[in-house]
């Protein structure tokens, strides 16, 4: 069991995890960051190596995606815009991300994480300056980071419906705000057309 | 003919799963929250004595001497992988840790 793992090892499978979820393989890093939290709490792990560990694979998780998407990307990225049928499509998805890289990159890291990793490839194939991913993807990460060890730390004793929770909280966060989004278009058509 | 004008059907039918979703989701936070006044679950192998004493409140001492150590020596150290130091089965020593568990 990976729970088992994070008493004595958390330092290192934390990293690994974190670093891993950045590239889009299936780990659960959040129990296991919250499961962290909650051993910081009843004293066996310290919590300078545990946000450490976690915040630094995450953000070089990151940081690699920007390079596949960068290196790899880019030849695939070019033959999309050159498209007949792909190209008008592909350069209005480029031109909202570039608007909206920051948010888009900001809120993929904790609130939208299953969208994380692509907008790191998608980040990266499509030039969006990497300063201004850096900064977005570590004020992200952090946010996450902070946000599953510190639920771990104060709430860990009640891991499994602290687990729970946190899950439906941060679902109900991010279809809230689609809802608001798409209330907000539907509000707007309706009121060209009135 | 269809009026151009009117939001289309797509848009209306995701608007309508984000808020199912959104409503699913507080729900389901609500009722874990209620029902956190419950016991909390069963002594688990991968929990630590600090975890066990912190979940469900057994004194230091208690569970020191429960699991023949000196408080704070096992640190880091999970109940499987004190039973297995100690050679002794890790269901007998679950279930010794288990009976400390205040009622």
């Amino acid at each position: 069991m990976l729970l088992a793992l994070v008493p004595e090892h958390g330092v290192p499978v934390l990293f690994v995890a974190t670093f891993l979820s950045c590239l889009a393989v299936p780990i659960p890093s959040s129990l296991l960051m919250l499961a962290a939290g909650a051993f910081v709490a009843s004293g066996d792990l310290a919590a300078l190596p545990v946000v450490a560990a976690a915040l630094g694979g995450a953000v070089l998780g990151d940081q690699v995606g920007y390079g596949i998407g960068h290196s790899g990307g880019i030849s695939l990225w070019t033959r999309l815009l050159a498209g007949r049928k792909s190209g008008p499509p592909a350069r209005r998805a480029a031109q909202e991300l570039h608007r909206r890289a920051g948010m888009t990159v900001y809120f993929s890291r904790w609130l939208f994480s299953a969208l994380g990793p692509w907008v790191n490839f998608a980040a990266g194939a499509t030039r969006i300056g990497w300063r201004r991913f850096s900064l977005a993807s570590l004020l992200g990460e952090t946010t996450w980071v902070a946000l599953y060890i510190g639920l771990g730390i104060v709430f860990g004793a009640r891991l499994k419906e602290t687990g729970a929770t946190a899950g439906s909280v941060i679902g109900a966060l991010a279809a809230g705000l689609v809802a608001v989004l798409l209330g907000r278009a539907l509000w707007q058509r309706r009121r060209r057309t009135a | 003919m269809t009026r151009p004008d009117r939001s289309p059907r797509w848009l209306i039918a995701a608007f309508g799963l984000a808020l199912a979703l959104f409503l699913a989701f507080t729900l389901h936070a609500l009722w874990v929250v209620t029902h956190l006044e419950t016991a909390p679950g069963p002594v688990q192998a991968w929990m630590t004595p600090g975890y066990v004493m912190r979940t469900y409140g057994i004194a230091p001492e208690v569970l020191a001497q429960t699991l023949g150590l000196a408080p704070g020596s096992a640190r880091g150290k999970t109940l499987e992988e004190i039973a297995a130091t100690q050679g002794v089965p890790l269901d007998a020593l679950l279930a010794s840790v288990q009976a400390m568990v205040p009622q």
